[in-house]
């Protein structure tokens, strides 16, 4: 049986965004899949402070712990899979408590997070759709892969710097 | 704007629908302009966030509600089972707000009545008597909002 869901309205949606649905923690969160370089089962890598692959080295990090420090995923569960990631610039691997879905969703069904949401968070998370009949958080690709000491390129603070563009769909950052 | 009589003198007397409810055993009031409605506890998710008392959505259908933590703010503990859901009307949009699960009453009360405060607190903008006691009069359009 195939992961991937269709979860769209039409039989051929013309534009649809691929998310994988992981749980991290209390939270289910979608990853943009056109942000993912692949996926290993997180017990063939906990001694491991990077993975590499194809040539490319990939930072680890625990998901749950970058959003909330008081919470970390499950250590050493079978269902822990670790999702290297990139935006085509910034590379970086999470692991995650386990993997629930591969979706396709139509655009037009993710709402933003509400104008409530005032702080770091409205950097984190990109939207929110229903799957499953609950909600799932969308988290924004270019703030998950960007290591942190990496200061998001805005125009009143970098004035003259060309923004760097990238199929991930990175605005733009420069390091400093 | 009410009018009544006392003691045969013709007076102007300013009354004001409110709502009082309570979170963790306090009780709270606010105007009833700014209650959209209770309803049944609904389901949550967790948000992750910096926003203060603001980290969880709610939804009723397809609608998405962010749900403020009124009882953190206060460090209060809602044991009652199941808790309701205050429809706050926030200025950004309708809020969530978990309450006791006694159903909140209406009250008709004097505005004069209402002791305002020096308004550093956008939230708790004053004090209203209820049943000969002050409980704290808030204003639900301006949730989360820091101290002046």
């Amino acid at each position: 049986m195939s992961l991937l869901i269709h979860k769209s309205r039409s039989a051929a949606p013309k534009n649809v965004n691929q998310q994988l649905i992981v749980e991290c923690g209390p939270m289910r969160i979608s990853i943009p899949g056109k942000g993912i370089r692949g996926l290993l089962k997180t017990i063939e890598t906990t001694f491991q402070d990077t993975i590499t692959l194809l040539g490319e080295t990939y930072e680890k990090s625990d998901l749950a712990n970058r959003l909330d420090p008081t919470k970390t995923v499950a250590p050493f569960s079978s269902q822990g899979r670790t999702i290297l990631c990139s935006n085509g610039v910034w590379r970086k691997a999470y692991e995650v408590d386990r993997i629930i879905s591969l979706v396709e969703i139509d655009p037009s069904d993710i709402v933003p997070l509400p104008p409530h949401f005032r702080g770091a968070e409205r950097e984190w998370f990109a939207g929110l759709f229903f799957f499953e009949e609950a909600l799932v958080l969308i988290i924004n690709l270019d703030w998950l892969v960007t290591p942190t000491d990496v200061v998001p390129w805005r125009p009143e603070v970098g004035a003259g710097h060309a923004p760097l563009e990238s199929e991930g769909g990175l605005t733009s950052v420069f390091p400093v | 704007m009410l009018q009544s009589q006392t003691s045969g003198k013709k007076t102007v007397v300013s009354k004001q629908w409110v709502t009082v409810f309570s979170v963790g055993g306090r009780r709270f009031a606010a105007g009833m302009e700014e209650v959209s409605g209770i309803v049944q506890w609904p389901s949550v998710v967790p948000v992750p966030s910096q926003t203060p008392f603001v980290n969880a959505v709610a939804w009723r259908g397809k609608e998405v509600l962010p749900i403020f933590d009124l009882a953190r703010q206060f460090h209060l503990i809602i044991e009652s089972d199941p808790p309701l859901c205050l429809l706050a009307k926030h200025e950004d949009g309708i809020m969530a707000v978990r309450i006791d699960s006694d159903m909140p009453i209406l009250q008709l009360v004097d505005r004069a009545s209402i002791q305002l405060s020096d308004g550093a607190d956008p939230v708790v903008v004053g004090k209203c008597t209820i049943d000969d006691q002050p409980i704290d009069f808030l204003c639900l359009s301006k949730l989360g909002k820091p101290l002046a």
